[in-house]
């Protein structure tokens, strides 16, 4: 006990004598803490979170979602049969993707279900306001809501989806389990039945399996089976999710930017090894005299060795407890990140066990560290500690004489320093790199997926209209295309559809397709290698679909399209951050799959002087509003002409909308006078406006994309400042008397600062560009996920010119500490 | 001959845990160029603080340090460095070399910060150090290879390679035996033969002797002067027994 307490007051006087750098260090240490503790807990959190929630909700797992022509009961009863299948039920459900909160202008992921498809899809208990069942329009939603969207029990919300507004009370809110199709929205009966007007209906069968099936293989044969029900095409109409890999939809996000924090971890945890390393080397050769008093005083060298893990156990340890209480915030943080993207809005916590293990791996780790080196004190015996060792006397052969030298003295200097000190470049290279790495790859990504112009032009991977129009199909696409071009307003029309599906025989992804007559007259599909399609045998996919499904330029793939299947040869791939699994085709090579294939879409582009709001209003006043809106309008008018007209207009907009039905007239005889029309100005299904709900959309990412890369930045940015400065700091006190000699000799402070900080200079290059080709070898890993990034060389450049920059000022105003050496002290001491 | 060194009024004053210490008390000083000036005094007179705001290594508390014309008193750290590169040479008592750096680096990384690297340097370090008996087979030496004698006359090599105007030593044969030291101050008359201004702080009467001038320090005041021709042009023992009389006199 004695003997711990005459140890700990030798590691306090140690802490004591350099208290800049031990705090630094301890700063290190809590960042470090920081993020190795939030990373870790919450990749082990998010792990256990969703099965967690699947648990309580008492929801599905594993879903098929099909379209309302393909779904028959006979798709249920294929699973009453099979013995794979535990549980199961089906739901149908209602959902716009391009809705949006009127409030807050968002993008809103919600689709509408009826509660009693909800009672059965998982347990339904929500917390209701006072009141709620007499509500005129109630909605319940999904818990995380309150958070995602600030909503309160009571509140009005209204969405609205092109120039149509839905507007509720906010009933209840309800804990959502696992589902597919992002936020529930549970409504009345009567409001899913108006709202059914206007949005696209999906049948969605959940179902959970025996133990030992292998999901996808299940949802192989029940593809089949369910194609084999019909003759409709269901290629596109059906999408399996299997528990896990929904799992790793809704956390990858966060598992991700799990992971980029474990890397900055990691790149913490080597400062922390270089530093410690360094500090306690410099440090022995600094105290070697005094380590000799203390041998000599009859402390042994273990005991001696023993200070120097104390100390740094003891400065470990204030950072660790600094830093785990925002490390646990952190992860709690991250994790409810987690939930609410998977639309869970139930209270999340943090794993405390993983942080603190990783806390306690830290530690551990400083132990080692500080005990390996530290065992060095056993080098030096005391006769040979009071004659400072050997370290001191150079037998060596001298590095860059100063007699050949032909630069400046400084830099001869400063390289002399440079080569004297291999072993500490070593380490300080080893955190440049990383450090280069991050801020490189930081920098690609932001320039890339940080600028919503960029997003929004270049790697959208879709085009984006000023307006969509999905047409009636009253007239050929084409004569209303031509006839759109004719307005002086009109810049450019294309003809194009979004609803056709495709699969790569044998992958059961299924992709979306973009198909154009000519991609030459598309504007934002851009390809990033290759070229877009040309011929009727050729199709092109996104950048992230290369590398997912490992393909070239050049190769052959077998396109699977409901039960027909062609070859087609890959001409490119499109830099595409919207849709990951997006395929490219012209109209002539989709026709090989489909030759009754017409398109039903027009994509307008309008003379950048007109409002794209001013002229929906002109294409509503032209040819009709669209008919989900007419048919759910009431009779206007102030004649009984315009009273008729418009209660003409609903009946035959019911009649397209819920039948089907192409085409209708009337003609109404009242008190002789001939009231006639027909479908004919009912043109539009639908109008949105694409380029301004893409814009938002890509400014919500680009903003999560700023932020994560600025963060990272300055956590790099810290971390260089921190061990630059430790080691500035301990040079300084190991080269004190060098540095009083060389002022006495007339060398200036700057001057010696500047030798000081250009050691590093040669290291850091070296470094810098170790880690700037590492960013590059890496970059293949960002591009699976998010697309190709933009790299421009001279921008590199300049952004490791910045890192090395920032290395000499960092290092430069860390060897500050030469003014304050005074000349005269050193010469009389 | 005129006055390379001059002060005016110059203290230095010294704070410890509140004590002031008046080192230097309202000195005024002349040392003309081209002199060999040895400072004398008892321990703790004030000599080496004399000797280091003389030579700008050490900022003066009041008053004024003129370099010829130059009032170097007001100058920034920064620029004492400058001044000093460009006109002191300095030898300690512990010499002071750099360990990491043989005999060559340590002379060349003095003479670099002024001048560029080139072969008429290197000759010129190369003769030097031929003048002061170090021969070729210790420039490639460290430190802690030679003995302490061939470490002070390096340091003087390093002193004067970049031809300073003044010279300044403090106890150079301090740490030195006696024959080492004897070398050591022959480098020193030598230098001074050649037009070289030295200041020297010394409490050794041998090594006093080296000097035309004998400055005596008292309680930061100067109490005494003492002139003696160049060294070598008359008889030692008479000329030691005189500055023994004038020591005496002053209560050496």
């Amino acid at each position: 006990m004695v003997k711990m307490d005459k140890i700990t007051r030798l590691s306090l006087a140690k802490i004591k004598r350099a208290k800049k750098e031990s705090f630094l260090l301890c700063i290190l240490v809590m960042i470090c803490t920081i993020l190795l503790s939030s990373s870790v807990s919450s990749l082990v959190g998010i792990g256990k979170m969703m099965p967690s929630i699947t648990e309580e909700t008492g929801c599905y797992r594993n879903f098929v979602i099909m379209g309302q022509d393909i779904y028959s009961d006979e798709c249920l009863g294929y699973l009453s049969e099979n013995s794979s299948v535990s549980s199961y039920d089906h739901f149908s459900v209602i959902m716009d993707p391009l809705l949006k909160s009127k409030d807050g202008d968002m993008t809103v992921s919600l689709c509408f279900l009826r509660s009693s498809d909800e009672e059965r899809s998982e347990i339904f208990e929500p917390e209701v306001v006072e009141g709620a069942s007499s509500l005129e329009h109630p909605i319940y939603l999904d818990s995380s809501c309150k958070r995602s969207m600030g909503l309160s029990l009571g509140d009005e919300v209204t969405y609205t989806s092109g120039k149509r507004e839905y507007s509720f009370t906010v009933a209840g809110f309800f804990d959502q389990g696992l589902w597919p199709l992002g936020s529930k929205a549970v409504v009345s009966d009567e409001d899913y039945s108006y709202l059914e007007q206007h949005m696209d209906r999906y049948e969605i069968v959940g179902m959970d399996f025996a133990p030992g099936v292998d999901a996808n293989k299940f949802f192989k044969s029940y593809e089949e089976y369910c194609k084999g029900t019909t003759l409709n095409d269901v290629s596109s109409e059906y999408m399996s999710y299997a528990y896990k890999d929904l799992i790793d939809t809704y956390t990858f996000n966060m598992s991700l930017l799990s992971g980029i924090v474990a890397c900055m971890a990691g790149v913490t945890i080597l400062a922390i090894l270089v530093m410690i390393r360094y500090r306690i080397v410099g440090d022995i050769r600094e105290q070697i005299v005094s380590i000799g008093v203390l041998e000599a005083l009859g402390y042994k060298s273990a005991e001696i060795s023993l200070s120097y893990v104390v100390e740094y156990l003891i400065v470990a340890g204030v950072g660790a407890v600094l830093g785990i209480v925002p490390g646990v915030m952190f992860s709690s943080f991250l994790m409810t990140n987690a939930a609410t993207t998977a639309h869970y809005g139930g209270d999340i916590k943090a794993p405390l066990l993983p942080a603190f293990l990783s806390v306690l791996g830290i530690l551990l780790f400083v132990l080692l560290i500080s005990h390996t080196r530290a065992r060095a004190v056993r080098k030096y015996p005391p006769v040979k500690a009071f004659r400072k060792g050997i370290e001191t006397h150079h037998f060596k052969k001298t590095i860059l004489p100063l007699e050949k030298s032909r630069s400046n003295i400084h830099i001869s200097l400063a390289l002399k320093g440079f080569f004297e000190n291999a072993k500490q470049n070593i380490g300080l290279g080893v955190c440049i790199a990383a450090v280069t790495l991050t801020v490189v790859i930081s920098f690609m990504m932001a320039n890339t997926l940080g600028n919503k112009d960029n997003l929004l032009n270049n790697i959208c991977g879709h085009e984006l209209a000023d307006i969509r129009i999905e047409t009636t199909g009253l007239i050929s696409t084409e004569d209303f295309a031509n006839e759109l071009l004719a307005m002086p307003e009109v810049s450019k029309v294309l003809m194009t559809s979004d609803s056709e599906y495709i699969k790569i025989a044998d992958a059961d992804i299924p992709m979306l397709l973009d198909i154009y007559d000519d991609f030459s007259s598309t504007t934002n599909i851009i390809v990033s290698e290759g070229r877009l399609p040309e011929h009727d045998n050729e199709i092109a996919f996104t950048v992230q679909g290369k590398f997912i499904q490992n393909m070239e330029v050049g190769d052959t793939v077998m396109v699977e399209y409901g039960k027909i299947r062609k070859e087609y040869v890959v001409t490119g791939f499109v830099n595409s951050v919207v849709n990951a699994s997006a395929g490219y085709m012209t109209s002539s090579g989709f026709r090989r799959l489909d030759p009754l294939y017409t398109p039903d879409i027009l994509d307008i582009y309008l003379d950048p002087s007109v409002d794209a709001s001013s002229f929906a209003s002109v294409l509503e006043s032209r040819y009709g509003k669209d008919i989900a809106d007419i048919s759910s309008g009431e009779v206007t008018g102030d004649t009984m002409e315009e009273r008729i007209r418009s209660a003409a207009d609903i009946k035959m907009a019911e009649a397209m909308v819920e039948n089907g039905v192409s085409y209708m007239e009337y003609s109404i005889e009242v008190d002789g006078q001939i009231i006639s029309g027909s479908t004919n100005t009912m043109r539009i299904d639908k109008l949105t406006f694409q380029r301004a709900d893409y814009a938002e959309i890509m400014d919500q990412f680009g903003s999560v994309i700023g932020t994560v890369t600025t963060s990272l930045t300055i956590v790099a940015a810290v971390v260089v400042m921190i061990i630059l400065s430790i080691l500035m700091e301990n040079t300084i006190r190991k080269q004190y008397r060098e540095l009083g000699i060389m002022k006495g000799l007339g060398y200036t402070s700057r001057e010696l600062m500047f030798q000081m900080s250009f050691r590093i200079v040669p290291v850091a290059v070296i470094a810098a560009l170790v880690g700037t080709f590492l960013s590059f070898v890496s970059m293949g890993l960002i591009e699976m996920v998010l697309g190709k990034l933009s790299v421009s060389v001279p921008a590199v450049a300049v952004v490791v010119i910045c890192v090395l920059l920032f290395c000499f000022f960092c290092a430069y105003t860390g060897a500050r500490k030469i003014k304050k050496i005074s000349v005269y002290e050193l010469m009389t001491e | 001959m005129t006055a390379i060194l001059r002060t005016e009024k110059l203290c230095k004053t010294f704070s410890n845990d509140g004590m002031q210490q008046h080192v230097i008390k309202n000195l005024d000083l002349s040392i003309d160029s081209g002199d060999f000036t040895v400072i004398m005094g008892a321990s703790g007179s004030g000599k080496s603080t004399l000797l280091y705001a003389l030579s700008g290594m050490d900022k003066p508390s009041m008053g004024k340090v003129f370099f010829g014309e130059e009032d170097i008193s007001s100058y920034s750290n920064d620029q004492l460095a400058m001044f000093r590169r460009r006109n002191c040479g300095f030898v300690f008592q512990s010499i002071y070399l750099l360990e990491n750096m043989n005999v060559i680096d340590n002379i060349l990384t003095g003479a670099l910060v002024l001048q560029k690297n080139t072969p008429a340097l290197i000759s010129r370090v190369k003769s030097l150090l031929g003048h002061v008996g170090i021969g070729e087979e210790l420039w490639k030496k460290y430190p802690n290879q030679l003995s302490g004698g061939e470490c002070q006359r390096v340091g003087i090599v390093r002193a004067v390679v970049n031809e300073p105007r003044v010279l300044f030593a403090d106890e150079p044969t301090g740490a030195l035996d006696s024959s080492s030291g004897q070398a050591v101050l022959d480098v020193f008359t030598s230098l001074h033969k050649d037009g070289q201004s030295i200041v020297m702080v010394t409490h050794d009467i041998k090594t006093a002797l080296r000097g035309n001038r004998v400055i005596y320090l008292r309680d930061g005041s100067v109490v005494g002067e003492y002139k003696m021709p160049l060294y070598g042009t008359d008889d030692v023992t008479s000329r030691r027994d005189s500055l023994q009389a004038f020591l005496n006199e002053m209560g050496w």
